[in-house]
């Protein structure tokens, strides 16, 4: 961010400030989902210290509520950590679509960038590498992006653990973890074509009946489970996704 | 906090999250994702969301009766619903508490 010219002229600062341009609307949309992480984490007896310091370690909004619904409900460790791995699986495929783009940072500043990764950052990133694709700033533009919406994100969720820190008990307030689950949950089925649909219901299917299973472990076979179904079901009757759909299906308003 | 939780679990969360992260931005090209992994990912969503959410909605066996349960089966409905319609977390959140609460003050 030093301000010296691109091959074309423009400078990281502007490159920076479009990129917290771009990122505005979606700092917005983000802010209910870090109040309802915050407030969740109180919700199910983390510690306030943890519950702050989780959003700013794991920085992954969707499997920071999956753990802490899981922790809700008993689950061990080992189930907690596979659903982990397995809500953040895409981060490794935003990493690859990434790393050409930004190969002119030097190790420590991709490793920033790479902790900083989102759905956001991946969207805007990859709509404004699309498009202008020599255009220069590219490392700029990315941390115009992820910077601001991770301080955003950091902020709310914390907000939201001193939030739920001060709220009565007996609001069954553990209950909104459910709900933007369930609302993913649509989003994803909707944005699907029919094998999605399938893995979907798979998956619900099998976790209700799974629920006796020890250590919480209908959760991982009905994932699992989910899975090979929509893949069964593309092999025999077409893809995954609707023509013109996103490569990755982006599960919501969080890092 | 009893059993799960603890700055253990979280280390472990952020390290995971931080190596699918890094993986290729850090590493360059010297791995590869398998083909199947990359098709299966398509399906992660849903399925992942589908196997958290459906236990929390609906329970069937011994412990399951009907009026514990329909508050949140009531909300679970009026969620899909306004998700469908709206696909707005903030409506989802704010209709369904405000019916999981209403359920639960008309069961006393």
């Amino acid at each position: 961010m030093d301000g010296a010219p691109n091959r074309d002229g423009s400078t990281s600062a502007a490159a920076f400030r479009e990129g917290a341009r771009d990122a505005l609307p979606i700092m917005l949309a983000m802010t209910p989902m870090g109040l309802v992480v915050g407030v969740a984490a109180v919700e199910v007896g983390l510690p306030i210290a943890q519950a702050i310091g989780m959003s700013y370690v794991v920085f992954a909004g969707i499997a920071q509520l999956a753990a802490l619904q899981l922790i809700a409900v008993g689950s061990p460790v080992a189930v907690i950590l596979v659903t982990t791995l397995l809500l953040n699986l895409r981060f490794a495929l935003y990493s690859a679509a990434f790393a050409p783009h930004l190969r002119s940072a030097p190790g420590w500043l991709r490793a920033v960038m790479a902790f900083l990764m989102t759905d956001q950052a991946m969207a805007l990133g990859s709509q404004r590498y699309g498009r202008f694709p020599e255009r220069g700033g590219k490392v700029a533009y990315y941390l115009g992006v992820a910077l601001p919406t991770g301080f955003v994100w950091t902020t709310a969720s914390t907000l939201g653990v001193l939030l739920g820190a001060g709220l009565p008990g007996g609001l069954s307030l553990e209950f909104a973890v459910p709900l933007v689950f369930l609302t993913l949950w649509v989003v994803a089925m909707l944005r699907g074509a029919p094998p999605v649909w399938v893995a979907g219901a798979v998956a619900g299917g099998v976790a209700v009946l799974g629920r006796p299973l020890p250590f919480n472990l209908g959760l991982l076979v009905a994932a699992f489970a989910g899975i090979a179904a929509g893949l069964y079901w593309e092999t025999r009757r077409g893809p995954a996704l609707r023509p013109g759909g996103a490569a990755t299906a982006r599960p919501g308003d969080a890092p | 906090m009893t059993g799960a939780g603890g700055w253990g679990l979280i280390l472990a969360m952020a390290v995971i999250t931080f190596a699918l992260r890094a993986s290729f931005i850090v590493l360059q090209d010297r791995i590869r994702i398998p083909d199947l992994v990359r098709r299966g990912l398509a399906y992660v969503p849903a399925a992942v969301l589908a196997a958290i959410v459906a236990p929390a909605f609906v329970q069937l066996g011994g412990d399951a009766d009907l009026v514990s349960q329909a508050p949140r089966w009531a909300a679970g409905l009026v969620g899909v619903a306004v998700a469908v319609r709206t696909k707005h977390m903030v409506a989802v959140l704010a209709v369904g508490m405000l019916t999981l609460w209403g359920v639960q003050a008309l069961l006393g």
